[in-house]
């Protein structure tokens, strides 16, 4: 009798100290990142990788066109942050990393010309490394692995510019220009002061490298543009003038697309869309599985991430009622979960990646008190994802 | 001076005792069965702090750490039955499986300074969590005397199994360490259960008096527990099941549950002979 009790406080002790003890790596995480000036507003832009460690660095946009960096680690802990000098402002919401190095792309404020600027992250400080004077108010920019490409849209020029720009990154060696045919120049202000209506600009090129997806301004409307590799205009995906359309797209090959669209005050998901490069059609026409409960007025994020081995493609928006919302589906197209994160706040999806580990890592901004606009980022664990994938 | 007054109240006890020897009460080979009642006082001991604000040099604080409240200021109940055996006339064994409710709270601020909604921005929150568990524990007892009143220590282990847990968040406008929760604005009370390790197993240790009559037994007992595992669910700590994380800035710590549990039990002898 003594001694089966004692076996069992053994068994009882032995079995709660053998439990599982999580690496705090990989455990998920919620941070918001402090600011006391509560004048200021922050807008998260753009997260990628440090290439010192295996941190991220965060740019962001703050009292309107202001540009901040900030320097994370993989567990989401502040490390530092710099606030570039006003010589430099309305960063496009792209961090690039070109040979090892990370550079952002900016705009003088009297010039109005584009400065493209090295991140020295050991000695935490920016290098000016040139300035393309005949790029005026950049919207985006986007490197494809061999070369950056800039699009711009200068005040009163009615125009959209793709410029593709030298290896050595001072000059511009190739441009594509597109008619808007009317003035934006109002709501362009509104977009890179961040007082307005944020358009999901981007420059994204198919993998077989034969077009690029342009998502701009052109021919009265905000529309998908597809150019050649010469940069020659090839077709267009119309948006609803200047509310609807295509706001976030992901090449999936063979003229495959994952994309978000938004049409009236609704927002549609089609995680296979068959899209031809050469039409001349209506995004809002594009078959997509709508979703009342999205907000149309707040990004939506695609992105391709792995989970057990197997590809999934990850739809990240926000909510009407202050909740993000990720929908996974599978290679197939097939919606395979949707879930909430973050609650009754307000925040917004900015940017997401996928780290090196199997984790899912989410750019956000989110209104604390209230008030004040902060920069947040939400990790997903390796297995929180496959929790939700396990659900099938 | 003090010595003195320590040999006097010793010699009392003594005499005390002594006195009692005729009052012999015979307890070996019985069971005693009865019910118990008591206050319990739960005290987070804190071995990783968390903040879902992250510090930055443009903070107003270089951490944001909870302030949490002693072991007195964090009341629940304790109710249950009581079982014994007695391997000896002073050598037991007890199980007391009991209902019990345990809480604890934590205070935190934080300033801004906002020229646009007037100035200076406080807000001071204090966030109050009950979390109820059923507690079965196994505890070895020994008396010191054989007598009708008979002081006893009892250590042993428990296990804990919580059922449900709540969280409500009171908050007002002023940084000065006092939230009164009758003129604070408070959150919802939101069910915090999902958040919790729902099995623990605690070590017991404490003491208490007993006074044993031939049909009816009474003790007073005091217990400190310690929760061997943390409280909160590492895996989902940043989940929010309250919707309270972002809301109020809030994210548990790691820890581990301090507790003091005051009981009284009425226990009858059941069965006299083995």
């Amino acid at each position: 009798m003594k001694r089966s009790i004692l076996f069992l406080l053994l068994g009882l002790v032995l079995g709660l100290f053998s439990c599982e003890k999580p690496d705090k790596s990989s455990l998920p995480f919620v941070k918001i990142y402090d600011d006391q000036n509560g004048n200021r507003s922050f807008s998260p832009l753009s997260m990628t990788k440090a290439t010192v460690d295996n941190g991220y660095m965060v740019l962001s946009a703050y009292d309107g066109w202001r540009i901040h960096l900030m320097k994370m680690d993989k567990d989401g802990n502040f490390e530092w942050n710099l606030e570039l000098p006003e010589q430099y402002v309305n960063a496009v919401p792209s961090l690039l990393n070109i040979n090892q190095q990370l550079y952002l792309v900016c705009m003088d404020p009297i010039a109005l010309d584009t400065r493209i600027l090295r991140i020295d992250e050991t000695n935490r400080q920016v290098q000016q490394i040139s300035c393309l004077e005949e790029v005026s108010y950049p919207v985006h920019a986007y490197y494809n692995g061999t070369d950056l490409y800039l699009m711009s849209s200068p005040l009163s020029s009615q125009m959209t510019v793709i410029h593709q720009v030298s290896q050595t990154l001072d000059t511009v060696v190739k441009v594509g220009a597109l008619s808007i045919s009317t003035n934006v120049d109002d709501l362009l202000l509104k977009h890179v002061m961040h007082t307005g209506k944020q358009y999901p600009f981007f420059i994204q090129s198919t993998p077989e490298n034969d077009y690029f997806a342009v998502n701009a301004f052109y021919n009265y409307s905000f529309s998908t543009v597809f150019f050649d590799s010469d940069l020659q205009f090839s077709g267009v995906y119309n948006g609803a003038a200047m509310d609807g359309g295509i706001n976030a797209i992901f090449p999936l090959g063979s003229n495959n697309f994952a994309l978000a669209r938004t049409s009236g005050e609704n927002v549609f998901f089609n995680p296979k869309a068959a899209l031809n490069p050469t039409a001349i059609a209506m995004a809002t026409n594009i078959e997509a599985e709508g979703d009342a409960e999205l907000n149309h007025q707040t990004p939506a994020l695609i992105k391709e991430i792995s989970i057990s081995g197997k590809k999934y493609l990850a739809f990240l928006a926000s909510s009407r009622s202050n909740q993000l919302v990720l929908k996974l589906y599978d290679e197939t197209g097939k919606k395979i979960k949707s879930t909430y994160l973050s609650k009754n706040v307000p925040i917004e999806a900015c940017d997401m990646a996928f780290t090196p580990y199997g984790e899912l890592l989410m750019l956000v901004r989110v209104r604390i008190m209230g008030s004040y606009n902060r920069i947040g980022s939400i990790k997903l664990s390796k297995s929180n994802l496959e929790k939700l994938v396990e659900v099938e | 001076m003090k010595t003195f007054w320590g040999l006097l109240v010793a010699i009392f006890v003594m005499q005390g005792v002594h006195a009692q020897s005729r009052k012999h009460q015979y307890r070996k080979d019985r069971y005693f069965f009865g019910i118990n009642i008591g206050t319990g006082f739960t005290q987070p001991v804190v071995d990783e702090r968390f903040s879902l604000l992250e510090p930055t040099p443009q903070s107003a604080k270089e951490d944001y750490d909870k302030q949490y409240g002693n072991l007195f200021h964090n009341g629940g109940g304790v109710y249950g039955l009581h079982a014994s055996f007695a391997f000896t006339p002073q050598f037991s064994m007890i199980t007391q499986p009991c209902f019990q409710t345990q809480r604890y709270s934590y205070m935190n601020s934080y300033h801004w300074s906002d020229t646009i909604m007037g100035g200076e921005v406080y807000k001071e929150f204090l966030h109050r969590q009950k979390i109820s568990s059923v507690r079965i524990p196994v505890l070895l007892r020994f008396d010191f005397s054989r007598l009708r009143f008979s002081p006893f220590l009892q250590t042993g282990i428990s296990a804990d199994i919580a059922y449900f847990a709540s969280k409500q968040v009171f908050s007002d406008n002023y940084i000065d360490k006092d939230v009164d929760r009758k003129t604070a604005t408070s959150s919802s009370v939101a069910e915090f259960t999902p958040h919790l390790n729902r099995f623990n197993v605690a070590v017991l240790g404490g003491g208490g008096i007993s006074y044993y009559r031939e049909h009816v037994a009474f003790s007073l007992s005091g217990t400190l527990s310690y929760n061997l595992r943390t409280s909160i669910n590492e895996f989902n700590r940043y989940a929010d099941y309250t919707g309270m994380a972002t809301e109020y800035l809030d994210v548990q710590d790691k820890f581990n549950l301090l507790s003091l549990n005051i009981l009284a039990t009425v226990m009858v002898p059941l069965h006299k002979k083995w």
